[in-house]
């Protein structure tokens, strides 16, 4: 049994180093589980600060450690011997299927819902594109009742904080030229200005491209060397603000 | 491709190409008629990882980590990441957590 357990551990970490952590153990009562590496997830559950409350636990055992060397699934090869493991997988396929089903069937909060006329609409879901004039974008919005299009002047997209759509009319452009060539450490906005001598909203500087990116923005290259990620809250607040203005 | 095929060497790439590698693999691909696809990412907050959230749109994640607090310390910075850019994580899976010893009394030494 000494053997067997100072092997397991060996070769499921690979390295020397974890053997010296089990030999911090200095005995073992039987029929126990036992943490060689600390309680890691378990202690900071209990703290809270996990922002994910799925967890599942794999133990190191001979099984796990023969299917890492041979490549084949324990569930095909040494499903008797794997009860631990296999009920651990079984649990995370359980909790991953009904988070995707959740989060494709439930209604968003409110963080991700924007109003029009009384309308709530999606944010997650919007879609955005330059119309031919080059002088405004539209933003189409989804919501359970229809859908809607708006179009705003690129201008004011270009005049709102990339991240918040909050107007940025109080800043300088300097001080977004000051951050040109740099990538922002919420990775929303993207700027590689040549140069930004224009006023921000200044209706001479047209969007050249847009391109969709993943869930969260739309990069918009603009004609004057800056692109710019907006996130979809961003963009869906903007398209808000110019209907509601309207109406 | 650098790394590919059954004599295959190290991938030695930098970060955009690794990114742009991915991005050809996943877009590149006719996967067919598919339920579900899974990508097993390397570890950390690289290009892979970002050239991925920007690419796709991705249901959510599922993050694997050891008990290590240095892992656990990466681990919850990787699932702030993915958060920021309107990827979930679904679920935490903790490799080599414990381990059981049965029956007998068993003593390690050196």
């Amino acid at each position: 049994m000494k053997c067997l357990l100072i092997l397991t551990i060996d070769r499921a970490t690979g390295t020397r180093t974890s053997a010296h952590k089990l030999n911090s153990l200095a005995q073992c009562e039987g029929g126990s589980k036992h943490y060689p590496f600390g309680r890691g997830l378990q202690a900071l559950s209990s703290e809270g600060s996990l922002s994910c409350s799925s967890t599942t636990q794999l133990p190191i055992s001979p099984v796990t450690n023969g299917a890492n060397d041979d490549g084949a699934p324990i569930c095909l090869t040494r499903p008797g011997e794997a009860e631990d493991e296999l009920a651990a997988f079984q649990q995370l396929a359980k909790e991953v299927s009904n988070e995707l089903l959740l989060l494709r069937y439930s209604e968003p909060d409110s963080s991700g819902l924007i109003a029009i006329g009384g309308v709530q609409f999606e944010v997650a879901n919007i879609s955005c594109s330059i119309e031919a004039d080059k002088a405004s974008f539209s933003v189409r919005l989804y919501s359970e009742s229809g859908a809607t299009k708006v179009r705003v002047p690129a201008a004011n997209i270009r005049d709102r904080d990339p991240k918040t759509g909050e107007p940025l009319s109080g800043e300088s452009p300097e001080t977004e030229n000051s951050a040109s060539n740099s990538t922002s450490g919420d990775m929303v906005t993207v700027t590689k200005a040549k140069t930004l001598n224009k006023p921000r909203n200044d209706p001479s500087i047209i969007p050249t491209s847009i391109e969709k990116k993943g869930k969260y923005g739309f990069a918009v290259e603009w004609d004057d060397g800056a692109t710019i990620i907006y996130s979809m809250h961003a963009i869906a607040k903007t398209a808000a603000n110019v209907a509601n203005t309207k109406q | 491709m650098p790394g590919s095929g059954p004599n295959a060497g190290a991938a030695v790439m930098r970060g955009p190409m690794a990114g742009k590698v991915v991005t050809q693999l996943v877009k590149g691909t006719d996967w067919g008629d598919l339920d579900v696809l899974i990508l097993d990412l390397p570890p950390g907050t690289g290009d892979v990882q970002l050239a991925v959230l920007q690419e796709l749109q991705l249901s959510g994640a599922v993050a694997v980590t050891t008990p290590s607090k240095l892992a656990l310390e990466d681990t919850r910075k990787g699932i702030e990441m993915f958060t920021s850019l309107g990827v979930p994580t679904l679920a935490i899976v903790e490799n080599m957590s414990y381990f059981m010893v049965s029956e007998v009394l068993a003593y390690i030494d050196n």
